[in-house]
């Protein structure tokens, strides 16, 4: 996609903090020691820039993953297309812990990028360039 | 259970041998019905991939079940594409829109296939609220007590005949993902 349509439906500044703050639930991401991404459904809050992750892993993997590690923590809403919006938060752990087999992780934001939908909602000008629904 | 690491030893720019995967098994055989049909009608995907600097990108996407392989549309000269080339690996974790409804979570794990996936699944208007976008073109028999299903959010119509223009011009191409295999979970919704 374009660098100009991706910045034309990114949130503004004050529209990413809200709905970050707002979104208790973010895909986490990581890598694990063979190399296989591994992405889980974790309970998420934001204070400032960083952001606390917590999840139960299955697969035994989020063990190997310690402070300094790279992750990414993904959110996304909406119900109607227009109401669709997203960020994807590149950072890195600052803290984590494991208890009764659940991690907690601290993450801080290295780089945020989103996507607001609503932008999209109206029939495009013949130069826009086309967003595959739920594709930033 | 753990991460497939069967491939690891191939190295990230390994390719499946065929359309069929190794052992002769058919795209998908890695998976339960039950999961099967959890991706058949969940259409609400995030990709997850490995970029240059080796840490891990997460991307919101629709994605489709089709003939046993899990399907997304993106531009080709997009990053995430270039990532896929680097390292076909991916996980792809579904969650279903409605989570009151469905508190399963399903992470796969799979790689992307060679070359390019057909448009046609793609090209064609489904029965769904969301023309040949986001309706799962082939639904297997719901088991006994169909799982519930939230209807994906309905696509304007002037980006669905965009989307489709740029399958048709080449723009946009069709991704596959060989599932080799998944796991449910529960999510987040058992923290304490």
């Amino acid at each position: 996609m374009p660098a100009e349509r991706r910045r034309r439906i990114a949130m503004s500044a004050e529209q990413l903090t809200a709905f970050l703050d707002g979104s208790a639930e973010m895909v986490v991401a990581y890598v694990d020691a063979a190399g296989w991404p591994v992405g889980t459904l974790a309970r998420a809050d934001r204070h400032r820039e960083e952001i606390t992750v917590e999840f139960d892993d299955p697969t035994g993997t989020a063990a190997g993953v310690g402070v300094g590690d790279a992750v990414c923590c993904v959110a996304e809403q909406g119900a109607r297309y227009d109401e669709i919006r997203g960020a994807i938060v590149r950072g890195e752990v600052t803290a984590a812990a494991t208890a009764d087999g659940r991690h907690r992780w601290t993450v801080r934001a290295r780089h945020t990028s989103s996507f607001d939908f609503a932008a999209l909602a109206d029939p495009p000008g013949e130069s826009s360039e086309p967003v595959s629904p739920r594709q930033p | 259970m753990t991460v497939p690491t069967e491939d690891a030893a191939a190295g990230p720019d390994a390719e499946l041998p065929d359309r069929r995967g190794r052992d002769g098994q058919p795209p998908g055989a890695g998976l339960t019905g039950e999961q099967r049909r959890f991706l058949a009608v969940h259409t609400r995907g995030f990709l997850i991939v490995t970029g240059a600097d080796g840490g891990p990108i997460g991307y919101p996407m629709t994605v489709r079940w089709c003939d046993g392989t899990l399907e997304f549309n993106t531009y080709r000269r997009s990053a995430k594409v270039s990532h896929l080339r680097r390292d076909g690996r991916v996980c792809v974790v579904v969650v279903p829109r409605d989570r009151a409804a469905d508190r399963r979570v399903l992470s796969v794990w799979g790689r992307v296939q060679p070359g390019e996936g057909t448009i046609e699944h793609w090209m064609r208007d489904g029965d769904g609220p969301e023309p040949g976008l986001s309706t799962p073109p082939h639904i297997t028999p719901p088991p006994v007590t169909p799982p519930p299903v939230t209807p994906p959010p309905v696509t304007p119509p002037h980006v669905v005949r965009k989307v489709r223009e740029r399958l048709l011009d080449g723009k946009r191409i069709i991704i596959r993902v060989t599932p080799l295999t998944a796991l449910f979970t529960e999510g987040a919704d058992d923290a304490g």
